[in-house]
C-alpha cells in the first residue's frame, strides 16, 4: 500500500504527541513493507518544498488561519497538489488539521480520486477556539462547543464562531475518515457534529519499550518524572507547588525521593509564565531537577530510571503519548484523573488519579506513591499499525467520500 | 453686545415679513415648517424656490420649491427662539443674505419627481448618510416626530440617492470568470458582496461539495462585488482561491459604484442562464450543500412553485425566519413594517417538509429564474438592504407559490448590512407604494 503521512510540524527538534504519532505509524508501517512517505508542514520555511533526508521526510511550507485553520496562502494548494499527484497513494493519512490545513482533505480528493483521507483527531482545535484545550479563559474546563458561550470565551462575534465550526465542517466532508485516538476525544468531536460512523477509536502506535531491569526501590529514592512541554496546560505550576507543600509539611519524604522535569518551551508563553515558574523552582531544594529538553530516542533512557510518571495537566488531553509510553515502559503513572489521562490510567495496575489543579491532591498522591509497594504495570500499547491498516482495508479501493 | 441688539431689532422686523410670507401675503420664497436649536447651531428647515430649477406645468412655467435644512451659527441669538417660534426661524433665515449671519445649507433636496410636470434634475447637496444622520438628530432633538422625519427628509434623500444609482451608466464588468463557467446551467448561485468577504471561504467550500449526483444539468457561481472599494482585493482573493483550491465554475462581477442588494443580484441572474437562481447573502454560512440542494431540487421539481426558502437561523440555533409577514408595530405608528413571526424562539418541533408561505426573506431564495425574468427582477426603488424581496414576492406570488422548505441554514444577520430605523421606515413607505399599486 503507498501511504502519504502528514504530520502537522517538523518533530525536530523538539516533538510534540501528534508529530511523534505520525513517527512512529510511519516506521511501524515500513516495518510491514508498506511504501511510506512522510511529509511534516514547516509555516515559514524558506522555500515551498525542501527534504529532511536524515529522516527520509518531505517539508512543506504550510501555515494556517490561527482559528479557522485554513490556508493562509490558497498556493499552498499546488504544492500539496503536486506532492499527492506524484506519489500517487492509496491513503493520504493526515495527523492533525492545523498547518496542514483543513482545504488538504479536498485537495488530496481531486490530485488522488481513488485515494482514500484519513484525518487522525489530535486536540479539539475545530471545537474550541480557545487554543484548542476546552479550557475556559476563566480558569474553567469546558465540556463542550456552544456559539455564544465560545464567542464571550475568547472575546470574538458569535457569527465569527459560527463561520470557522461551518467552514471546518464543509471541508471535513471530503475526509473519509476519522481517527480518535481516545474514546473522550471521539466524543467531544461527535458532540460537535461529526457523525459517529465517520469517526473510529485508534490508538496511536507507541514505540517499542526498551528492555527495563530495574532496582529495587528499597535500596534507593523513588524517581518521579515529569515530560511535557512546559504549556500552562500541562500543569507544572501544580506540580511545582504540590513539591512546594511537600517540602514544607513532609520534608523527611524528600530524602526518599527525586523528581526530573524534563521538557522546555516556557518562554513561548509570556513573561507572567515564566516569572510564576521561576518563582515556584527557585524555593524547591536538590531533590528537585530541571533537566530540559528530550528527544523521543531518549525516553527509553529516562523511563529505565523513572518509578513513576505524573501528568498533572489541567485540561482533558487526547490521549497522552507520556502516559502511553510510560505505561509501556512499565512505568505507572499519576495522573489528573480528567479526559484522556483517566481514560488511560484506569486502575491501580496503571497507577493513580488526583482531582486536576489540584496541588495538595498531587503531593498526597505522591506521598501514597513513596509508600505504597512497587506497582506491577499491566498495559500492552499499540506497538504495531494493525489497527490502522485494519481501518484502511476497510474502507475499500472505490468508496466514495461519506458527505 | 451693541451689535447683537441692532440685529435682534433686524430680526424682529423680518419676524413680521416671514410671518406676512408665511401667511400668503407676501408671494414666499423661503417658508420655514421647522426650526430648532442644536449643539449652539439653529436650524430651519423648509421650501426654498430655487431660482436655478424651473419646472412647466402645462403652459405656466416656474420655479421649482426644493426643501432646504439651513443651519446658522448664531449661538447668541438661540436665547430668543422659544418653542415652535417658527416666525422666528423664518426671520433669522430670512436674514441668511446678510454677511453676518449667513447660513450653511446643509441639505438641499429637489421635490417634484413625482409630479406630472418635466424639470431639471434637482440638486442633492448632502450626503444622503448626513441627512440620515441628521434626522435621527432631529428626531432626538425633538424637533420633528418620526413619521415627519421619515417622510420630509429620509424619503426624499433616498429617491434621490437611487436615482443617482440609477442615473450612474458606467457598466458592470467581469472581473473573473473560470475558464468552465458555463452558458445555461441548473442552477445558478449569486451571491452579491458588500462591505467584507469574511465569510466566502465558507462559501467557496460548501458549493465544492455540490456534485454531478446532487444537480443534474450543472452549477454556476456568480459573485458580484457590490463595493468598488474592496474589488481589488475581492477579486484577487476569489481567483487565487478557486484557481488554487476550490476550481468552481465561477465568475465575478463588479459594480463601478455601489447599486445595491437588488442590483446585484439583478447582475448575477442575468450572468448566466439557470433553469433555478439562488440568491445567497454573503453572510449565510453552512456546514453542507444539503440546503442549496434541496431549494434548487424544490423549486426545479415543482412547476406550482415560484420560489423557496429554507428555515433561517441564528448562529446559536435559533429561529430567525421562515417567512415574513407585514404588521403594523405600535412602535412605529403609521408604518407598515416587515416581521418574521417567531423570530428569536428555539425550535422545538418539526415542520413540513414544504410549506405555503405568505412572503419569503431573501438571504437564501430560490427563484425559478423563468418567473424571475417575467416580473422583471428585483425592483431598484429600495436602494440596498430591505424590503426588496418581500416586494419581488408579492410579483412573484402571481406566478407561482412561495414555500419554505423544511432545511435549514445559519444567517448572520446583520453582518453584511447595517440598518438604520430611519432608512428602514423609508424603504417601508416605498413598499407600500409599490404594493398599492
Amino acid at each position: 500500500m503507498r501511504i502519504l503521512l502528514v504530520s502537522h510540524a517538523w518533530p525536530f527538534p523538539q516533538a510534540g504527541g501528534a508529530e511523534v504519532a505520525a513517527l512512529n505509524l510511519a516506521a511501524a508501517l515500513r516495518s510491514e513493507g508498506h511504501q511510506v512517505q512522510l511529509a511534516a508542514c514547516v509555516p515559514g520555511l524558506d522555500e515551498e518544498t525542501g527534504y529532511d533526508t536524515a529522516n527520509d521526510m518531505v517539508l512543506v511550507r504550510s501555515a494556517t488561519h490561527p482559528r479557522s485553520y485554513v490556508w493562509t496562502d490558497p498556493a499552498t494548494a499546488r504544492v500539496w497538489e503536486r506532492l499527492i499527484e506524484s506519489f500517487a497513494p492509496d491513503i493520504v493519512h493526515l495527523h492533525h488539521y492545523v498547518n496542514a490545513g483543513a482545504e488538504l482533505a479536498l485537495v488530496a480528493k481531486r490530485a488522488a480520486p481513488r485515494a482514500k483521507v484519513i484525518l487522525t483527531l489530535h486536540e479539539y482545535l475545530a471545537i474550541c477556539p480557545q487554543d484548542g484545550q476546552m479550557f475556559t479563559s476563566s480558569g474553567q474546563l469546558c465540556t463542550g462547543a456552544a456559539v455564544r458561550k465560545c464567542a464571550s470565551c475568547v472575546g470574538t462575534t458569535p457569527a465569527a464562531i459560527a463561520h470557522h465550526a461551518s467552514t471546518l465542517q464543509a471541508l471535513f466532508r471530503y475526509v473519509d475518515r476519522f481517527i480518535a485516538p481516545s474514546r473522550f476525544l471521539k466524543q467531544r468531536y461527535i458532540d460537535w457534529g461529526l457523525a459517529a460512523e465517520r469517526i473510529e477509536y485508534v490508538p496511536n502506535v507507541v514505540a517499542s519499550p526498551s528492555p527495563v531491569v530495574r532496582a529495587p526501590a528499597a535500596n534507593r529514592p523513588v524517581r518521579f518524572v515529569f515530560m511535557s512541554q512546559h504549556t500552562p496546560y500541562k500543569g507544572l505550576d501544580v506540580l511545582l507547588e504540590a513539591l512546594q507543600y511537600i517540602e514544607e509539611r513532609h520534608p523527611e519524604a524528600t530524602k526518599h525521593a527525586l523528581v526530573d522535569v524534563w521538557g522546555s518551551g516556557i518562554e513561548r508563553f509570556g513573561p507572567e509564565w515564566t516569572e510564576r515558574i521561576d518563582g515556584l523552582k527557585s524555593g524547591l531544594g536538590p531533590w528537585v531537577s530541571f533537566r530540559g529538553a528530550y528527544q523521543p530516542r531518549q525516553t527509553g533512557q529516562i523511563y529505565a530510571t523513572a518509578d513513576w510518571t505524573i501528568v498533572p495537566s489541567i485540561w482533558w488531553e487526547n490521549r497522552p503519548l507520556v502516559i502511553e509510553e510510560s505505561l509501556s515502559n512499565r512505568v505507572p503513572v499519576l495522573a489528573s484523573g480528567i479526559g484522556g489521562m483517566a481514560e488511560l490510567v484506569c486502575g491501580p495496575e496503571r497507577g493513580r488519579t488526583f482531582e486536576p489543579g489540584d496541588p495538595v491532591a498531587l503531593a498526597t498522591a505522591i506521598l501514597h506513591a513513596l509508600d505504597a509497594p512497587p506497582t506491577t504495570v499491566e498495559y500492552s500499547a499499540a506497538i504495531d499499525a494493525t489497527d490502522h491498516l485494519r481501518l484502511y482495508s476497510s474502507l475499500g479501493p472505490q468508496t466514495d467520500t461519506a458527505r | 453686545m451693541g451689535g447683537a441688539k441692532v440685529l435682534i431689532n433686524k430680526v424682529a422686523r423680518r419676524v413680521g415679513r416671514a410671518r406676512d410670507r408665511l401667511t400668503g401675503r407676501v408671494a414666499p420664497r423661503l417658508s420655514i415648517d421647522h426650526g430648532f436649536t442644536l449643539d449652539g447651531a439653529i436650524f430651519a428647515i423648509g421650501w426654498h424656490e430655487a431660482p436655478d430649477m424651473t419646472v412647466r406645468a402645462g403652459r405656466s412655467r416656474r420655479n421649482l420649491e426644493t426643501l432646504r435644512v439651513l443651519r446658522f451659527h448664531r449661538p447668541d441669538l438661540i436665547p430668543m427662539l422659544g418653542p415652535n417660534n417658527l416666525a422666528g426661524f423664518a426671520a433669522i433665515s430670512a436674514n441668511s443674505s446678510s454677511a453676518s449671519n449667513t447660513a450653511d445649507i446643509v441639505v438641499r433636496i429637489g421635490t417634484g419627481t413625482t409630479r406630472t410636470f418635466t424639470q431639471r434634475r434637482p440638486a442633492l447637496v448632502a450626503p444622503y448618510e448626513t441627512i440620515v444622520d441628521i434626522a435621527e438628530r432631529l428626531i432626538a432633538s425633538g424637533a420633528l416626530d418620526r413619521q415627519s422625519a421619515v417622510r420630509v427628509l429620509v424619503l426624499p434623500a433616498l429617491r434621490h440617492r437611487v436615482a443617482a444609482q440609477r442615473a450612474n451608466s458606467a457598466p458592470t464588468v467581469c472581473k473573473y470568470r473560470a475558464g468552465h463557467y458555463p452558458e445555461s446551467c441548473a442552477l445558478n448561485v449569486v451571491v452579491p458582496f458588500y462591505g467584507s468577504f469574511g465569510f466566502a471561504q465558507n462559501i467557496l467550500a460548501v458549493l465544492s461539495l455540490i456534485s454531478g449526483r446532487d444537480l443534474e444539468g450543472g452549477l454556476a457561481v456568480t459573485f458580484v462585488c457590490d463595493d468598488p472599494r474592496m474589488e481589488s482585493n475581492f477579486v484577487d482573493f476569489v481567483r487565487s482561491q478557486n484557481e488554487s483550491v476550490n476550481r468552481l465554475p465561477l465568475a465575478v462581477y463588479s459594480h463601478p459604484i455601489n447599486r445595491g442588494f437588488a442590483a446585484a443580484c439583478n447582475t448575477g441572474a442575468a450572468a448566466t442562464r439557470g433553469a433555478v437562481t439562488i440568491f445567497l447573502n454573503s453572510d449565510v454560512i453552512a456546514s453542507g450543500p444539503e440546503t442549496l440542494v434541496r431549494l434548487a431540487q424544490t423549486v426545479a421539481g415543482d412547476p406550482t412553485i415560484a420560489a423557496a426558502s429554507p428555515t433561517l437561523l441564528f448562529p446559536d440555533g435559533m429561529l430567525q425566519a421562515r417567512e415574513l409577514v407585514t404588521f403594523e408595530n405600535p412602535l412605529f405608528p403609521g408604518f407598515t413594517l416587515l416581521e418574521p413571526p417567531c423570530k428569536g424562539l428555539h425550535i422545538t418541533g418539526t415542520f413540513p417538509d414544504v410549506e405555503d408561505a405568505d412572503l419569503l426573506p431573501g438571504a437564501m431564495l430560490a427563484v425559478r429564474t423563468a418567473a424571475f425574468d417575467q416580473v422583471g427582477g428585483f425592483s431598484l426603488d429600495f436602494g440596498s438592504g430591505d424590503f426588496e424581496d418581500a416586494e419581488l414576492c408579492t410579483r412573484l406570488r402571481a406566478l407561482g407559490r412561495l414555500v419554505v422548505i423544511n432545511a435549514t441554514a445559519l444567517h448572520l444577520e446583520g453582518h453584511s448590512y447595517q440598518r438604520k430605523v430611519l432608512e428602514v421606515l423609508a424603504r417601508a413607505e416605498i413598499f407600500r407604494e409599490l404594493c398599492s399599486r
